[in-house]
């Protein structure tokens, strides 16, 4: 196991000094490193050749108008892109020291780590307590005692704890689209992962349940490494430390949020910040 | 929005993280890990192993049907050499037009193109190794064997072709590597084709047999005349006048339905209209044998023709019933597709000052026009199979004599003949085989009918597709037969032959183009055009558009009001007629009645015990299976897989073959071959085979109607492919999957042909249940209905009433699995939202 570590290690420093453009502060910790993926459906290809390194416990934004492949290369992080037919892929994403887009990788392990939040909120139709626990049930936790710390933590962590806590046995699917969106965050959290994935988790809710999942975004930041695809630059300068521009697959523009929203490097960038297009 | 941090809390409290954390950061927990890892990946196995049983039997029935056919077909070896034509006109088409046509079509259709035809090809060359050693056995002739190995080896060589094209990854054929290859293959395929050719001309005379199968116009198995013409014209007269009375009807309810009946009545007549299809065949051939035939002949006679036409068994009579027992088929295809109209093209028909009647008739129908001429073609096959109502009501003569499509004679049709003719039949006699023909034959037309029906539903056939295909060949022809340049070839790449003629006829030089007339003047458009725009008074419009769409209405209502009546009447008079006379004793087990008994016969408790065994077997064997493969089909069968498409639409096109042809599969296979005798394992495995499609479609429909979201989120948390089905998907369709089980039950509960070749006869022995699995043939309700309902009174007293008691327990069985089904589906149904 070590060698092999080694050997992606060793792989992975060669890359990094042969791409000096993407140097980042080396300070912060990396959870995420990506080598120049690719991403075809069939003939087309979604995502060309994108390089860049996630760092830990901050939120990164990928932004993009739709049909730029932010999607689809967020859903590459923790492989949900194999449920589609016809998909391939080429370089490579390392977390953890592993290349994850290796066959061999085990993918419920790997879903169990790098959790993810879907645009729509998809309570199962079944109760709260349930939904919440379910990620923990099918790992084979049986015990009801602890299934209740794990459910009370999630949702306090998701910050719903407080308005469903006397309501537990009701139906996941009476909540409010907000209320949802949060329980969704509690059950990815129940399987207590390191990294999550926010798939526009904002784009069908109203403005206060944006806000408020906004300050659960960054709140989670703390203990988590969150990654965001958004198609509201707004939100991106709002919440993230890092934010990655898109464009028709390819990877523009990547940096401090501040220096994306203030001073971009490439014109596309700027033109699409400033409303030009998009 | 302040979230209390964990870990800012009591100590207590980060203790408890502490030991969450622990519990959650371990993956393997236990040994659940590994159990959960092997479960996933050995159920897809067993799901997998279960679709491809699911799918050999569906293969083996048509193979096994050519099979049996074949000694009535003419020599083994012309048939041969007719699949070996085919085959090697279909592999030359395939060499030529790859590797030397390259311009005119593109690279993705000419790929699509060559791997239907090398599919062909293969099964062709089953089919043609099959006759082969059937050759060999029979003859010990060397020269078949030889043909055997070359075609052995000429299919692994289209397979390898094959697995080269499946193979998504190749994006471009090889050419050097296949190009030899093509031309080997056709070396072989000739080869064969000269030694065969040598060895076939002594058996040329063997092809009248053929001929005289398929136009002879005498059937008379006694004498070894198997002419099937008549049987085949006697079969197209019934469903002809079937369809031509089916159309209005079906149409207009369901017209009726879609777009006049306010929305609280609409759920209860779309229920009752479906009510008619739960109707078993057998009881809806008995009404009509009894009642339709009395009121045509009646009819006739009040017209002052009963000389001729004293008999009401007649193909008009037939057809009626066809066209009832239809009738919702193509009602409820028919309310579905305009349902599906999109509600905004509708609304800006409704604001350009269109009438609810034109809506309908200009814009709702021409949408749907692929999917309701699709129901129409379907209702045909449907009806082609039908084999109780002709084998009952329409006679049993196959002359034909008052012309080959007049409706008011008797007619013997290709279903009534297999199920009457079986019963005294010895194994291998010539009549065995040319029944198996009959059969072949109706599958053959049946299959075409619903791969046919079934294109054109998912618009992959249609008008244009075809007019489109047409005009790239004769785009390909003129400019091969022009020999035009390469150039001009590669300019005219992307247009057809439309396009390139309009290019000649609109030059500037064109004389036509010149003399092609000018637009209106200003002046005229004045005076004329806005003269009758205007004049139109909109209000006599309006008044003629409400007239005229308040007859359509009448006539609508009248024509629903007219089918319900007649479910009205058919409940009525079996209900009236069923429970007039049963006899509550026989219900009693251990005390048996004989008072009202025909010929001493056991009673109808037994027959009702012997369906349910025999049901309960296939249901036993058959919904596992197909709820596996139904499983299998969805979730792991991946769509780029053509073979297993493939496989997916041959399940669901097996739903449409007349039951009469599986029936004589299960007494070919299990009655004659396997020695099980007509019996309960015999029906059993039969309905079991009629069950599987049913059961797979409606399994597939209904895991397809759940959400593919929740799976994705569940497999987000980290759960296997098999969790999040189990979990979700399966778990949220349970309800339709039963409803589709009770359906298929009802549905086979009631079928006639199958159980009367397998497993059914009359018993006499005073036993509640049949002696054995084997060997022991079972009373059953639908078989009762059958044998005593034909029985005038005069020969068995009470033989109608009888069958009118069983058709009413039958009918009461049928119709509640029905709509139980359908209140479990809506009382149970897991709503989303």
């Amino acid at each position: 196991m070590k060698t092999t570590n080694n050997i992606l290690k060793n792989k992975f420093r060669t890359k990094r000094t042969t791409e000096r453009k993407h140097k980042f502060n080396l300070s912060l910790k990396i959870a995420v490193s990506v080598r120049n993926f690719s991403f075809f459906y069939s003939e087309h290809q979604a995502v060309k050749n994108v390089t860049l390194d996630i760092p830990k416990n901050k939120i990164t934004a990928i932004i993009g108008p739709s049909g730029c492949g932010k999607s689809t290369f967020l859903r590459s992080f923790n492989r949900m892109n194999d449920e589609i037919v016809g998909y391939k892929y080429s370089g490579e994403i390392i977390i953890d020291n592993q290349n994850i887009l290796d066959p061999v990788i085990d993918l419920i392990t790997l879903r169990s780590k790098v959790g993810m939040v879907f645009q729509k909120p998809t309570p199962f139709p079944q109760s709260i307590w349930k939904n919440i626990a379910y990620g923990p049930m099918i790992r084979g936790i049986k015990n009801k005692g602890q299934l209740n710390q794990i459910v009370e933590f999630s949702l306090k962590r998701a910050g719903l704890w407080k308005e469903v806590n006397e309501r537990l046995d009701d139906k996941a699917s009476q909540l409010s689209g907000g209320q949802q969106q949060r329980l969704c965050i509690a059950r990815a959290l129940a399987v207590w992962p390191e990294i999550i994935l926010f798939d526009e988790p904002c784009a069908s809710l109203d403005p206060i349940s944006t806000s408020v999942i906004e300050d659960l975004l960054l709140d989670l930041a703390k203990d988590y490494t969150v990654i965001i695809a958004t198609h509201s630059m707004h939100q991106a300068a709002r919440i993230s430390n890092m934010t990655a521009f898109m464009y028709l697959g390819e990877l523009i523009e990547y940096d401090k949020t501040e220096k994306i929203f203030e001073n971009p490097a490439k014109e596309l960038t700027e033109q699409y910040i400033t409303g030009r297009f998009g | 929005m302040n979230t209390t941090l964990m870990t800012k809390d009591t100590s207590s409290e980060s203790k408890r993280l502490e030991s969450l954390t622990k519990l959650l950061s371990n993956n393997t927990i236990g040994s659940t890990f590994y159990v959960r890892k092997t479960l996933d990946s050995s159920i897809k196995v067993v799901l997998a192993i279960m679709t491809v049983s699911a799918s050999l039997l569906t293969i083996f029935i048509s193979l096994y049907l050519f099979i049996e056919a074949l000694p009535v077909m003419g020599s083994i070896k012309i048939w041969s050499i007719f699949l070996e034509i085919i085959i090697f006109i279909l592999t030359s088409f395939i060499a030529l037009w790859t590797f030397f046509n390259k311009s005119t079509f593109s690279q993705k259709f000419r790929k699509q193109t060559i791997r239907n035809l090398a599919i062909i090809v293969e099964m062709l060359g089953v089919f043609l190794i099959v006759t082969l050693l059937i050759d060999y056995t029979t003859s010990k002739d060397i020269l078949s064997l030889v043909s055997v190995t070359i075609t052995i080896i000429f299919e692994f060589g289209i397979l390898i072709l094959l697995i080269h094209l499946f193979n998504s990854k190749t994006k471009k054929i090889n050419q050097k590597y296949m190009k030899p290859f093509a031309f080997l293959l056709i070396f072989l395929v000739l080869s064969i084709f000269i030694f065969e050719i040598i060895e076939v001309i002594p058996e040329i005379y063997t092809l009248s047999e053929i001929k005289q199968l398929l136009f002879g116009q005498t059937w008379n198995p006694k004498k070894e005349n198997f002419g099937a013409f008549n049987l085949f014209m006697g079969s197209m007269i019934v469903t002809f006048y079937a369809i031509i009375i089916v159309i209005p009807f079906g149409l207009s309810i369901g017209i009726f339905m879609a777009e006049f009946v306010p929305e609280n009545l609409y759920k209860h007549l779309k229920s009752s209209i479906e009510l008619i299809s739960a109707i078993p065949s057998v009881i809806m051939g008995l009404i009509s044998f009894r009642y339709f035939a009395k009121l045509i002949k009646s009819i006739f006679f009040a017209l002052g023709v009963e000389q001729q036409y004293s008999v009401g068994n007649i193909a008009l009579t037939a057809s009626i019933t066809l066209a009832f027992m239809t009738v919702p088929m193509i009602a409820s295809l028919t309310d579905d597709a305009l349902r599906s109209v999109p509600k905004e093209l509708k609304k800006s028909a409704l604001a350009l000052g269109s009438s609810h009647w034109e809506v309908i008739a200009r814009v709702s129908i021409p949408y749907n026009r692929s999917s309701i001429s699709s129901a129409i073609i379907l209702a045909f096959g449907r009806i082609f199979g039908e084999t109780m109502v002709v084998l009952m009501v329409a006679g049993s003569n196959p002359a034909l004599s008052k012309g080959l499509l007049n409706p008011l004679q008797g007619i013997y049709a290709l279903p009534a003949a297999i199920a009457l003719e079986v019963s005294d039949v010895v194994v291998d006699d010539p009549q065995w085989h040319a029944l198996f023909y009959l059969g072949l034959e109706l599958l053959t037309i049946s299959f075409v009918i619903t791969v046919l029906g079934r294109r054109i539903a998912s618009g992959k056939l249609t008008f244009t597709s075809v007019k489109k295909l047409f005009k790239k060949g004769c785009s390909y022809l003129w400019n091969r037969l022009s020999k035009r340049k390469e150039e001009e070839i590669k300019y005219s790449e992307n247009n057809n032959f439309a396009r390139f003629t309009k290019d000649k006829f609109m030059h500037p030089k064109n004389k036509y183009f010149q003399s092609r007339p000018t637009s209106p003047s200003e002046e005229q458009l004045n005076t004329e055009y806005f003269e009758t725009l205007m004049c139109t008074n909109s209000s006599i419009l309006s008044k003629y558009k409400i007239r005229k769409q308040r007859i359509y209405t009448g006539i609508f209502t009248l024509l629903t009001f007219i089918v319900l009546g007649v479910l009205g009447l058919v409940f009525f008079s079996v209900g009236i007629d069923g429970f007039r006379n049963i006899d509550f004793q026989d219900i009693i087990p251990g005390k048996p009645s004989f008072s009202r008994m025909v010929q001493g016969h056991y009673g109808y408790l037994t027959s009702t015990i012997g369906s349910i065994l025999v049901v309960g077997t296939a249901a036993l064997i058959g919904l596992p299976i197909s709820t596996a493969a139904g499983i299998y089909l969805t979730f792991y069968l991946k769509p780029t897989n053509k073979l297993g498409q493939m496989i997916k639409n041959g399940i669901q096109n097996i739903a449409s073959v007349p039951s009469v042809v599986v029936g004589l599969f299960g007494w070919g296979i299990f009655v004659s071959t396997f020695g099980w005798g007509k019996s309960v394992l015999s029906g059993g495995f039969t309905l079991m085979i009629m069950m599987v499609p049913i059961v797979t479609s409606t399994t597939i429909e209904a895991l397809n109607q759940v959400p593919n979201d929740f799976r994705q989120g569940s497999l987000a948390l980290g759960s296997t492919k098999w969790e999040s089905i189990k979990e979700h998907n399966l778990r949220y369709a349970f309800p339709s999957i039963i409803t589709g089980y009770l359906f298929s039950i009802s549905r086979v509960i009631g079928e006639t042909a199958p159980i009367i070749l397998t497993a059914a006869a009359a018993r006499y022995a005073p036993t509640y249940f049949p002696s054995g699995l084997t060997n022991s043939a079972v009373a059953m309700l639908p078989f009762d209905i059958y044998e005593f309902g034909l029985y005038t009174d005069v020969i068995y007293p009470n033989s109608f009433s009888w069958a009118m008691t069983c058709a009413l327990i039958l009918l009461v069985i049928a119709l509640g699995l029905f709509v139980f089904g359908q209140i479990l589906r809506s009382k149970l149904q897991v709503k989303y939202d």
